[in-house]
């Protein structure tokens, strides 16, 4: 048991645990009451998640060293452990931080009884606390087949959330989802199998030390690669992406959009700069960029073209997803300079998923107060709903990468890596990928800013669900202000640091 | 003798599951796809993996095929997708791709494969199990067999979240539209008992020989489902806090043991020293109850608004 | 134990020529009833057969547990599939009085030689 590294903290072994289990107990309520009181009970799980969270960040950051955990006490190969490095405590924390505004969003309000046509309250706060529950899983799982169980636990969370609604179009991007995405997890768990009988292990850091370049594990890391890319909607495997996160209620959409997705991307880090050996991880970068990039044009010319605005999100979504593609030829070099391009990739991956999260609340608002989303019908809102029109522009501006917004910040980083690194090809990407998510957002925004040809007809929305939209999007924003420099907390446990202190 | 065997096997499973993907009429490709999993069964065991081919007839022929045959009879069911010529040969070259690639690397795989059977088997004394897999499932890997439980509990919650809350509180539709049949009567009265009585004992016997929770869940929920049918029991109304009580009991059973682990043993899902197996047992009965509950309402389906009665 | 061989072999050869008549008469039979007449009756005999070729074995080698599952698997499949040929025919008679579409047996009736 490695002990508390901070007085008054339960230990983080315990922490860790605590991360994917706790959000399940939310089910009990739910299944049992089924009620307005289990909704409030969820706030509280979600509250308590979030102070989970909040602690391996704070044990991490103390100790200087990856938190593990042995289920059971049985260490691997045989056992199951989880481990904690600095990127899976941001992504803990970024999740969390999500989450809960996503929960306080979707709440009942005093004041809003519940219409007619909102029909699933238990079963969204169902699916959102095992969506909790999985992408920790994800982040802290160090076993490939435990990380197999999230992925399901994932997608049979994540695909019911489209459908929410129970339209005709949900329940076809529903099943067109589920296709993918379990597509994907057949794909992964070939690769996983093929990695078990090369090495004996399933444990990642196990593997990663015996790990040589063999025709194997090519193969097996190539089915695991293009699982994982069915799943984050990687260009040209996105084609189910904007449908699904487009149909589905702005809560949901949020969730989908901003965390959902960055669990399959945040196993293609785990697979590339932990497991392969260096000098495969070389020479596939650039293909995954490459892949990135095109990402990155496709969808954001597709965005522009949108004539609904949860269209041109999900579409941006698609985009923005190539970005964090440009990272990996980047960051597997060696070079002082991946360490920048590992920091920015990460923070564009928080920041987008802000941004994100804060969009499509704020589109569900638009919404619900114009009773439609196209973006024709959407001048002069600026001063019918400021909160909402604002909390969409901010998170816009991070998209964009203009400063002082988080996004800026990332793609600075990720920019002068490229630039550093003779890889100008990705800077100019990077640039003309600014243009263009410039080009659509304003698309919206500047509209919404002019005067009204007509007074527009506002149905009224609760306040506060702006508000949470507005905090998302200035979180997006604060991100901006942090230093321009490598994270030395995004280091720690990585597998610069495994030579020593082995699991 | 049994090459010439093994190789029928492959065969037959290889003519099954090209009828199940073939072009035609929904119900005769399930009806394929059903007994192609009976012959996967059949494979499994002549690769000695008895608890793989038990849970492969039960549930992957079983459970998945009546789900299926559940839903091409359905009236509404929509017209199977026209795919082109053009697409179909794709798909077949992007298969046939898949499977040179991993023919080829299987027969390079290293010779013997490393494997961490001794490893179990060195340390399956300290569980008191007799059974090997059962010993990974439940306590050296129990955190996946716990999460499984909660992949079914959330399939089942997927299936329901087809329908409005508001009708969470009723019955699932009628599962044979079909007039009363005494032969089937007959039958389920015949076969439940000793049904019920297969689907303990394979529950019963996992700790020791092949089975377990999953495979005896099954054929639980296969008598419980054939009960219903037959008009033996009647259709169940979800809202009864009993049903959810027994969906709940083996994830949260499994939970509650698994945070115990830390007060009585040094772990999560540390079993307490002395009475690992009985606190085994008493976790594998809860997840064969909460398996058979929701196996069966996974086939039921979602709940539908009563307008009959 | 060279007269046991033979009636092993004697009954699995058996069992086994009522399995190929089954399986024939499923197939070249023109409608469903005759059919499922053929498949059941045929099959419980042929299953009987292999069944009590294998039990002398099972119980001259000591395992009366295995010999008595083997009975049981025999009465079980006895039970289940006279009953599934009761309800099959059941469905085969509806649709026949009522007309219903029978391209199946039509499609049979069309293709004798």
């Amino acid at each position: 048991m490695s002990g508390g590294a901070l007085p008054g903290l339960p230990p983080a072994d315990m922490l860790l645990v605590l991360a994917v289990i706790l959000p399940l107990f939310g089910l009990l309520p739910l299944l049992l009451l089924g009620s307005r009181l289990a909704e409030r009970l969820t706030l509280l799980v979600l509250a308590a998640g979030l102070a989970v969270a909040l602690g391996i960040g704070a044990e991490v950051a103390a100790a200087g060293q990856a938190a593990t955990a042995f289920i059971g006490g049985w260490r691997p190969p045989l056992g199951v452990g989880l481990r904690a490095d600095g990127l899976s405590a941001v992504m803990l924390v970024m999740t969390a931080v999500v989450l809960c505004a996503t929960g306080l969003y979707a709440m009942t309000g005093p004041a809003t009884p519940r219409a007619a046509g909102e029909r699933m309250p238990t079963a969204f706060w169902m699916l959102l606390l095992c969506v909790w529950s999985a992408l920790n899983l994800v982040f802290v799982a160090e076993d490939l087949f435990t990380l197999y169980v999230a992925l399901e636990l994932l997608t049979f969370a994540a695909v019911p959330l489209v459908c929410l609604d129970g339209k005709e179009g949900q329940i076809e991007a529903a099943l067109r989802y589920l296709v993918f995405a379990l597509f994907g997890s057949v794909l992964y768990l070939l690769g996983t199998v093929l990695i078990y009988a090369l090495y004996g292990t399933l444990d990642i850091i196990l593997a990663a030390r015996r790990a040589s370049v063999s025709p194997g594990l090519v193969v097996a890391l190539a089915a695991m690669t293009a699982g994982m890319m069915a799943k984050a909607a990687l260009f040209p495997l996105h084609l189910w992406l904007p449908p699904a996160h487009s149909g589905a209620p702005p809560a949901a959409s949020a969730m989908l959009s901003a965390v959902v997705i960055k669990a399959p991307i945040f196993l293609l880090v785990r697979f590339w700069l932990d497991l392969a050996p260096e000098s495969l991880a070389v020479k596939v970068g650039p293909i995954l960029a490459g892949l990135g990039a095109a990402a990155i044009l496709m969808c954001s010319l597709v965005a522009l073209a949108q004539h609904r605005l949860k269209l041109l999100i999900a579409y941006s979504t698609a985009a923005q997803i190539g970005y964090l593609f440009l990272m990996f030829p980047l960051a597997a070099a060696a070079s002082a300079w991946s360490a920048l391009a590992w920091t920015g990739g990460a923070l564009h991956l928080a920041s987008h998923a802000f941004s994100k999260a804060a969009m499509f609340m704020a589109a569900g608002l638009i919404a619900e107060a114009v009773g439609h989303d196209r973006i024709k019908g959407l001048t002069g809102l600026g001063r019918a709903l400021p909160v909402s029109v604002a909390a969409f522009g901010l998170g816009g501006l991070s998209l964009m990468g203009l400063p002082p917004a988080g996004g800026f910040v990332a793609k600075v980083m990720l920019l002068s890596a490229a630039v550093h690194l003779g890889n100008w090809w990705i800077a100019l990407v990077i640039l003309i990928g600014g243009l263009l998510a410039g080009g659509y957002v304003l698309r919206v925004v500047v509209p919404a800013l002019q005067r009204p040809a007509a007074p527009l007809a506002l149905r009224p929305v609760a306040g506060w669900r702006e508000w949470v939209a507005l905090a998302l999007a200035l979180v997006a924003v604060g991100l901006g202000f942090v230093p321009l420099e490598p994270s030395a907390y995004l280091a720690i446990g990585r597998p610069a640091s495994w030579a020593e202190g082995a699991p | 003798m049994s090459l010439a065997f093994d190789a029928l096997l492959c065969l037959l499973a290889l003519l099954a599951a090209l009828r199940a993907v073939a072009a035609g009429e929904g119900f005769s490709r399930v009806a394929a796809f059903m007994a192609y999993g009976l012959i996967l069964g059949l494979v499994w065991v002549r690769l000695a993996a008895v608890d793989v081919a038990l849970t492969e007839v039960a549930v992957g022929s079983g459970v998945t095929g009546l789900v299926l045959l559940r839903a091409v009879a359905r009236d509404d069911a929509p017209a199977p997708l026209a795919a082109g010529l053009a697409y179909r040969l794709l798909a077949g070259v992007v298969a046939l791709l898949v499977f040179a690639g991993l023919a080829a690397v299987v027969l390079l795989l290293p010779e013997p494969a490393p494997s961490l059977a001794p490893e179990v088997a060195r340390h399956l004394p300290a569980t008191d199990l007799g059974n090997p897999i059962t010993a990974v499932l439940i306590v050296f890997r129990a955190l996946d067999t716990l999460l499984e439980t909660v992949v079914l509990l959330l399939a089942l919650i997927g299936v329901w979240a087809l329908s409005p809350d508001r009708t969470w509180a009723g019955r699932p539709a009628v599962l044979l539209p079909a007039p009363w049949s005494g032969a089937l009567e007959f039958l389920a009265r015949l076969v439940v008992p000793v049904g019920v009585l297969v689907g303990l004992y394979m529950f019963w016997a996992g700790a020791d020989v092949p089975g377990g929770a999953f495979q005896g869940g099954a054929v639980l929920a296969a008598m419980a489902l054939m009960a219903i049918a037959a008009g033996l029991l009647p259709r169940p109304v979800l809202a009864r806090r009993r049903l959810r009580a027994l969906l709940l009991a083996g994830p949260f059973g499994f939970l509650l043991v698994g945070v115990l682990g830390w007060v009585f043993a040094d772990a999560f899902l540390a079993y307490p020293p002395g009475v690992e197996k009985a606190v085994i047992i008493l976790v594998e009965a809860a997840i064969t109850l909460s398996i058979a509950v929701t196996l069966a309402l996974l086939v039921l389906g979602p709940p539908v608004a009563e307008e009959t009665e | 134990m060279i007269a046991l061989h033979l009636l092993t072999g004697l009954c699995v050869l058996a069992g086994l020529v009522f399995f190929a008549a089954g399986t024939l008469g499923l197939l070249r039979l023109p409608d469903p009833l005759t059919r499922l007449h053929a498949l059941a009756k045929a099959d419980n005999i042929g299953l009987g057969l292999i069944a009590l070729g294998v039990l002398p074995q099972l119980v001259a080698s000591g395992a009366v547990l295995a010999a008595a599952k083997v009975v049981a698997i025999w009465l079980l499949l006895q039970l289940s599939s006279g009953a599934v040929a009761q309800l099959l025919a059941e469905v085969a008679f509806r649709d026949s009085e009522t007309g219903a579409d029978d391209p199946d047996g039509a499609a049979a009736e069309a293709g004798e030689p």
